[in-house]
This record gives structure tokens, sequence and C-alpha cells, in this order.
């Protein structure tokens, strides 16, 4: 039990680690595409 | 406002740079911009050195003015009283240690024909001639990547945060930031954006500067940042209303809040949680908690290797990213016991 909890945490803190480093630049990369993709049509 | 060359003012504010001074006022008055809408205004306030007497001798040129007063303030209150004589709709900061490109003016005048443009924050760059050795290497590989997430983050919505070292603004968007703010710069840019106006980054409109001498140099300039990032985000904790503000408080807490914040404290945690879950003796633990440890020595050997002067490309980039977050717990120890200075603190750069 205690170690389902420390892996849920472990998992939990290592995405938000990754979404700052990582995550965050490739998610703006997509929503840039898309904004672009946008203004293209209409 | 005339769009395509409105009127500018370069404003930089200098303590004791008179080792550089000249070279920056030979820049300033060789940028491509025509002479008439462009007045170049130093501010030396507190300076001992002479950079005061040194910018006089460039004053036969109409351009350059220079604001003096015996008593050092900081940069802010430099900054604050030149803004007093600024004549134009639009002000250009930049740091008197930090050389522009020719066609830096006009790269960033060019955004304000857009009305929703509030700011323009140039870019930051290590002149590339000092950025051999490891520090410059690792300084430089952090701005690359900043620079890229500002060029998304801009054309997205909006810069979340301006450099100091090259910072431009519709003077009628300014105002008075508090005297004790230790990150005055993006403080002020993160004020535009919260009016609704864009900050546009402009990586064409460049500052060139030297990297830090060292790493302890280094070290105390990244903690400022992290003192004034935990103050910023007390000062403007109603950015982090998303429902009032949407996609800048997404850029706000992405970009910003949680890597002052939030994960330089998660760091550690992961550290132990991995390390207690390793030892369970599951095989993928096992492997990310080796990855760690390897992480952390590449950081550990990249630091002695600095203490000995030997510096290595493979090391510096584990060494750069720990140090970046212990700062942010030397930086908010600053913060809560209030001992950030917010005058000047100029960190020795590569000679």
């Amino acid at each position: 039990m205690i170690m389902d909890f420390l892996e849920l945490m472990f998992v939990l803190f290592s995405a938000v680690v990754l979404y700052t480093y990582v995550g965050y630049g490739i998610i703006l990369w997509f929503m840039v595409k898309l904004k672009q993709f946008r203004e293209r049509t209409i | 406002m005339e769009h395509n060359e409105p009127q500018v003012t370069l404003l930089i504010a200098a303590y004791n740079e008179a080792e550089c001074i000249c070279a920056k006022a030979v820049n300033t008055l060789e940028l491509d911009y025509p002479h008439d809408k462009c007045d170049i205004l130093f501010v030396t306030d507190g300076s001992s050195d002479g950079t005061e007497k040194l910018l006089r001798e460039f004053m036969h040129d109409p351009r350059i003015r220079v604001l003096h007063d015996a008593e050092r303030r900081g940069k802010l209150a430099a900054v604050e009283r030149g803004m007093k004589y600024v004549p134009s709709p639009i002000v250009i900061l930049t740091d008197a240690n930090t050389l522009l490109n020719k066609d830096a003016i006009r790269n960033i005048v060019r955004h304000y024909a857009d009305p929703n443009v509030g700011a323009v924050a140039g870019e930051k760059r290590i002149r590339k001639d000092l950025q051999k050795d490891g520090n410059g290497a690792g300084e430089g590989l952090y701005w690359k990547y900043e620079s890229a997430l500002k060029r998304l983050d801009s054309e997205l919505h909006s810069v979340v945060g301006a450099a100091g070292e090259l910072f431009s603004f519709r003077k009628e968007l300014y105002r008075a930031v508090p005297a004790d703010s230790i990150i005055e710069d993006f403080h002020l840019s993160m004020c535009i954006a919260a009016d609704g106006y864009r900050v546009i980054y402009e990586p064409d409109a460049f500052a060139e500067e030297e990297p830090s001498a060292s790493f302890s140099e280094e070290m105390k300039r990244k903690i400022r940042i992290c003192a004034g990032g935990f103050q910023s985000i007390v000062r403007l904790r109603s950015l982090l209303n998303i429902k009032r503000y949407g996609i800048l408080s997404f850029q706000y807490i992405s970009h910003r809040v949680l890597r002052w914040a939030v994960t330089p404290f998660l760091l550690p945690v992961l550290f132990i949680l991995n390390a207690v879950l390793a030892l369970d003796g599951n095989l993928f633990y096992q492997v990310t908690f080796a990855g760690q440890i390897t992480f952390y020595a590449s950081a550990l050997i990249g630091f002695l290797l600095e203490k000995f002067n030997r510096r290595s490309r493979l090391f510096i980039a584990p060494l750069y990213f720990t140090l970046m977050n212990i700062a942010a717990y030397a930086g908010l120890i600053r913060y809560l016991r209030g001992t950030q200075s917010a005058v000047w603190e100029k960190a020795q750069r590569k000679k």
C-alpha cells in the first residue's frame, strides 16, 4: 500500500518535472502550429 | 506615431562601467536608425569610476545625454529617473555591458505597428569568442533553449518576462515598479502583459555580453533571479488566475512558476522516492535511479573540475542544471529573509 502511494507520487512528480523542462516546450510547439493552421484556414 | 521609424530613446543605466562604457557609446551611435529619431540617454547614478566623464567625451553628438547623480540608488531608481527625461513614445532599455546588433532598433520598432504590442523583448547572447570553455557553453546552451521557448511563447501570445539586457516598451505603458523589486524588467514586462498587451520576442534584436567569469559569479546571478522570481510570484499572484488571464496564466505558470518555485523542490523528493522504490527491487526504478545517480555524479564531477579550472563540456549541462535548481533554494532563503538587495550587484564577466 505504501509502495503504491510512493509509486504514485514518483509518477506525479516526474510528470511535473518532465512537463516543466520538456513537455511545456512540446505542447507550446503544437499550440503554435495549431494557431498558424487556424490563421491560414480563416 | 509614424510606424516605420518612430522616435525612440535608448535608456542605459550604468553603474561603474568605465571599462566598457566607451564601447557601449560607440555601439549605440553606430546603430542603424535615423539620427533625428533616436535619443541616447545614459544614467550613471552612483558611479565613482569615471563612467560619467568618459561619456561626456561623446556628448559632441547631440543624440547623447548623460544624467549623473553622486548617490547610488540602484538600477531601478536610475531607470525611473531616466524615464522622466524620455521624450519619445518608444523606450529601449539596454545594459551598459552589452553590445547591440546594428539593426536592433529597426527590428524592435517594426512590431509597434501593431497596436496590441506593448513591449518587445530582445535576445541576450553570449559572446561566441568567449564561449569556448565550459561555463560559456553551459550559459549559452541554456539561453538557446530559453530563446526557443520565448519564440514559441511570443508566437502563441506573449513572452512571459523580458530580460533587461534588451527590452523595449511603449512609454505610456510604463509604470513605477516597487522600489525593492529584484528583477524589475521581468515585473514590468509582466505588468504590461497583464494589461492585455502582447510582449513580443524579437531574436533579431540582440544584446551580446560576456559569459560569467566563473560558476560562482553565475550562481550569484541565478540566486538573484530566483529571489526575484519568488518575489514576482507573490507580487503578481493575480496572474495565477487562469480564468482571468487565460493563455497568459498558462504560459506564466508553465514557464516561470513551475521552474522557479516547484520543480527545484520536487527534484530531491524524486531522488529519495526513486531510491526507496529501487531498493524494493523493481528493475524500472533501479534503472531510473541509476540514471539520476549518473546525472548528479556528472554534475559533481563538473563541479570538481571547475574547482581545478579544468572544464569539460560533457559535465557542464548536468552541473548547470543542478546549480540552477540549487540557486532556487538560496533564492528562496534570500527572499524570505529579505536579504537580496535590489541595488546593482554586478556579476563579474569574462575578459
